[in-house]
């Protein structure tokens, strides 16, 4: 096991390193997972067990490689057996997961795009009973931090979506943030694509007077945005999502402002 | 499809440096005594099957590869044999599904599917489907929507189709569908351009692209060009030669790669070769390598570049004439 640790220190990518060690765990512990082996050598109180061992030799290779798919999936397996040993509602499994949501979020503060990251992130946060307001406060965070972190409007998106249906007041509150965004970073895409999927959403308010008067509204401000950056397409675009009285007028200038895409404006254009 | 091949010929066909590049991909299967040999034992299947189907789509394979180094190969790959009926990605690793994919397409490529063991290989696939009808990639559990296109295509390849769940299957696809139309590799997990094209594709193979929204993905995927003309993966991410490959293949299956600069993008690639050595590498003077090698050029054929000879499939990465061996109708030839 020694050996085989300093091999995944020097290549973290090598699956049947990682194979090796869970065969060899599995073997030593047997079916249940409880009886806690000794470590090679006690490094202090509850962590001389093959756990920590695992997590340190995973973490270790995550420092070298933080995008490395097997050095993840190990931690995952090993918390697995550790919630399947202990559950989650208190004691060592417990204590794991909330040193491993400090983790995520050191490893996040380092590279905010990490998406192995933000997934292991997920997995743990569920493994918390971490509610939906915990958990759109720690996107908003990242994302007043780094509007540029698509990473984080994404999950943003999938909070949202899993709570099915959004109410007007809720999506209001969206479009601001987005326009926060925009209005700091008129060239970045990430609060566009986040905006152009709440228009959708918008889109599907039952109440007539409540859709119209937001759409509306994001109408008024995307104009205003056009007008400040001219030259900027993202408002343009927008405008088109939301239903403006001019969308064929509305591509062709999107053709002329972002030539690359113009084949895309032009079917647009067409509908 | 009209301008497809004029806007890639008339700024680029002249400069692909065909012979170089099979040389340097012939060449790095050589080098055996060196670090990074070491390092990428463990995925040399994967290796193989980019060096060969790039030498393939260039029609340089016979050329490059005589009936002894074709022996070789395929001696090789037949070492990365698994009880279990997996391939493993090097000799004496483990098997998983990735590399039983890549052990599949070197035999196709190399018109020696004769020497699989087909009803091995399709019950370790069949064992990896999970009751949600996602696929691990091995016995330890790791689910990604990558495995399920590993898994679907490998069948299709074998005409064993029919042994899985596909349903079920594409379904769990449509449950890692994300706010932008893209997918990830879990329910929840953030699209990225080189998982929508496994997700893509396994849909194509399993009959289900109505699971895509294409318009809202064909955009999206139209956003990963940068202004240097490359694509990148992610949104405000920086372009790699890689994604020629991840985001075109996509492009072509929902037929909308008309809604990129290709000719920007043929340009992007070309600059990113050594013209004198071979290879082409992520981004411009970076070191070149198979990988990006592969991926640059499969990008090229699926803009209909002229030095590319073979056309590729965008579902299944091989050349359209090694699909028509075995019986399977290349992508171009349904869509039109």
């Amino acid at each position: 096991m020694k050996a085989c640790e300093k091999l995944l220190g020097l290549c973290p990518e090598i699956l049947t390193a990682w194979n090796y060690r869970r065969e060899t765990i599995e073997a030593r512990t047997g079916d249940a997972a409880t009886t806690s082996e000794g470590g090679d050598e006690g490094e202090g109180e509850g962590e001389g067990d093959w756990w920590s061992d695992e997590l340190r030799v995973s973490e270790t290779a995550l420092r070298n490689n933080p995008k490395s798919y097997p050095s993840w999936y190990h931690r995952k397996w090993v918390l697995r057996r550790m919630i399947e040993a202990f559950g989650t509602e208190e004691g060592k499994a417990r204590e794991t997961l909330e040193r491993e949501a400090k983790l995520c979020a050191d490893m996040l503060n380092a590279d905010d795009r990490n998406f192995h990251c933000w997934a292991y992130r997920r997995f743990v946060a569920e493994k918390l009973g971490r509610g939906v307001d915990e958990e759109l406060q720690y996107t908003l965070t990242k994302i007043e931090n780094n509007f540029s972190n698509y990473s984080a409007w994404h999950y943003r998106s999938a909070i949202l979506e899993s709570r099915g249906a959004a109410d007007a007041e809720t999506l209001e509150r969206e479009f601001e943030l987005a326009s926060n965004a925009f209005y700091t970073e008129p060239e970045d895409q990430s609060a566009w694509m986040y905006h152009r999927w709440l228009t959708s959403r918008a889109r599907a308010i039952e109440d007539a007077k409540d859709r119209e008067s937001l759409l509306e509204r994001e109408r008024q401000t995307c104009r205003e945005v056009s007008d400040l950056e001219p030259t900027c397409k993202w408002p343009l675009l927008a405008l088109a999502s939301l239903g403006d009285e001019h969308p064929r007028e509305m591509f062709q200038n999107l053709a002329a402002l972002d030539p690359a895409r113009g084949g895309y404006y032009r079917e647009r254009r067409s509908e | 499809m009209s301008s497809l091949a004029d806007e890639v010929t008339t700024i680029a066909f002249e400069s692909l440096a065909v012979d170089a590049h099979a040389s340097f991909i012939v060449n790095a299967s050589a080098s055996e005594d060196t670090l990074e040999h070491a390092f990428t034992e463990h995925l040399r299947l994967s290796g193989i099957y980019w060096g060969v189907c790039a030498l393939a789509t260039m029609g340089n394979l016979r050329k490059t590869m005589d009936a002894d180094k074709r022996e070789e190969i395929l001696s090789y790959v037949a070492s990365c044999r698994c009880e279990s009926g997996a391939y493993s990605g090097g000799a004496g690793h483990d098997g998983h599904v990735l590399y039983t994919l890549s052990a599949v397409q070197i035999y196709a490529l190399f018109d020696a599917m004769d020497r699989i063991d087909r009803d091995s290989v399709v019950n370790y696939v069949k064992g990896l489907q999970l009751a949600d009808g996602s696929f691990q990639g091995d016995e330890w559990g790791e689910v990604d929507t990558r495995f399920t296109y590993c898994a679907l295509s490998t069948l299709r390849l074998l005409d064993r189709l029919h042994e899985v769940d596909v349903e079920a299957a594409c379904a769990y696809i449509n449950k890692c569908k994300n706010f932008d139309g893209g997918f990830g590799a879990t329910p929840g997990g953030e699209s990225h351009a080189g998982q929508v094209f496994t997700c893509v594709g396994a849909l194509a193979i399993g009959n289900r692209l109505d699971y895509v929204d294409g318009d809202l993905l064909g955009w999206w995927l139209a956003e990963r060009q940068v202004k240097v003309g490359g694509l990148n993966g992610r949104p405000e991410k920086l372009p790699d030669v890689c994604y020629s490959w991840w985001v075109l293949s996509a492009l072509s299956i929902l037929g909308k790669t008309h809604w990129i600069d290709r000719g920007a993008l043929a340009r992007f690639i070309l600059r990113c070769q050594d013209e004198t050595s071979g290879g082409i590498s992520d981004r411009p003077d970076d070191e070149p390598d198979v990988y990006h090698t592969f991926f640059g050029i499969a990008g090229l054929s699926l803009m209909g570049h002229p030095a590319v000879v073979e056309p590729i499939d965008p579902v299944f990465a091989l050349p359209n004439s090694v699909l028509k061996q075995l019986g399977i109708e290349p992508w171009s030839a349904r869509k039109c």
